[in-house]
């Protein structure tokens, strides 16, 4: 029979060959050998074996990885004054440090002001460039974003696509979601605006 | 970018408004109170 070319390490004993697990097995073994060992000398298969054994017996470093998921019920309601005429109000919610969270449910409300003008919510992430929402309405009525309804004069004008914006919103602690309300009837908005959120917040653990 | 997390109330920061028709303004907004809720920061704001 014709002998097999060398295609392993070779022990006092014969031949390993294997270029795949076993190989590494090997490979392993011999590197938790005694410091200073020939690592380019053949080892005896017992002496493989006492180095995989002494690696088990060890202490193995053993890590777990995984999300962790939690909802956060957020109420950001203000009754500061905002001035007629162009007063703005910007409310401000990071999520938490290491999290990032998306709306599950939202609910902003402006009560009605003025004689005159409109007001309006927005709703954007980082800031007014990644707008995702607007309700504006007139003076008479409450501005407000919910999330199966929007009063006045919504952008976009498709409640459906508003749920999906809503619902497409991502935010974090370092990028967090706005909410922007500006008055621009004459009258001074004295009203609590209610904005109330459920979030959910998912993380990467490691 | 702005560090939201150094912020503190009567601190100045400057953002971008931006129209419809894409006429940016850029706004100095004063932090006018902080709140923790459950472990989330929400900062009020408004321009000066």
């Amino acid at each position: 029979m014709e002998k097999p070319p060398f295609d392993g390490y070779q022990s006092s004993r014969g031949y390993f060959t294997g270029s795949n697990d076993g190989e590494h097995v090997t490979i392993g073994a011999k590197a938790d050998q005694e410091p200073g060992a020939d690592l380019a000398q053949p080892f005896s298969l017992v002496s493989i074996l006492k180095g995989i054994l002494a690696k088990l017996r060890a202490t193995l470093t053993v890590q777990l990885t995984g999300r962790k998921v939690q909802l956060r019920d957020v109420t950001a309601d203000s009754s500061t004054t905002v001035n007629a005429s162009g007063g703005t109000e910007t409310i401000t919610v990071q999520a938490t440090s290491g999290y990032v969270a998306r709306l599950v449910g939202f609910y902003a409300l402006a009560p009605a002001v003025g004689a005159s003008g409109t007001h309006k919510l927005e709703v954007q992430v980082g800031d007014a460039y990644k707008q995702s929402v607007r309700a504006e309405a007139t003076f008479g009525s409450a501005s407000s974003i919910q999330r199966f309804y929007a009063a006045g004069t919504i952008t976009p004008n498709d409640v459906h696509v508003i749920q999906r914006n809503l619902q497409n919103i991502r935010f974090t602690n370092a990028v967090p979601l706005q909410i922007v309300y500006t008055n621009n009837t004459d009258a001074n908005q004295t009203g609590t605006r209610l904005i109330r959120l459920l979030l959910e917040e998912e993380a990467i653990v490691s | 970018m702005i560090d939201w997390n150094a912020l503190k109330i009567g601190d100045i920061f400057p953002t971008e408004s931006i129209d419809d028709s894409g006429v940016v303004t850029v706004v100095r907004n004063e932090v006018i109170d902080i709140i923790e809720v459950n472990g989330n920061r929400i900062i009020k704001s408004r321009p000066v």
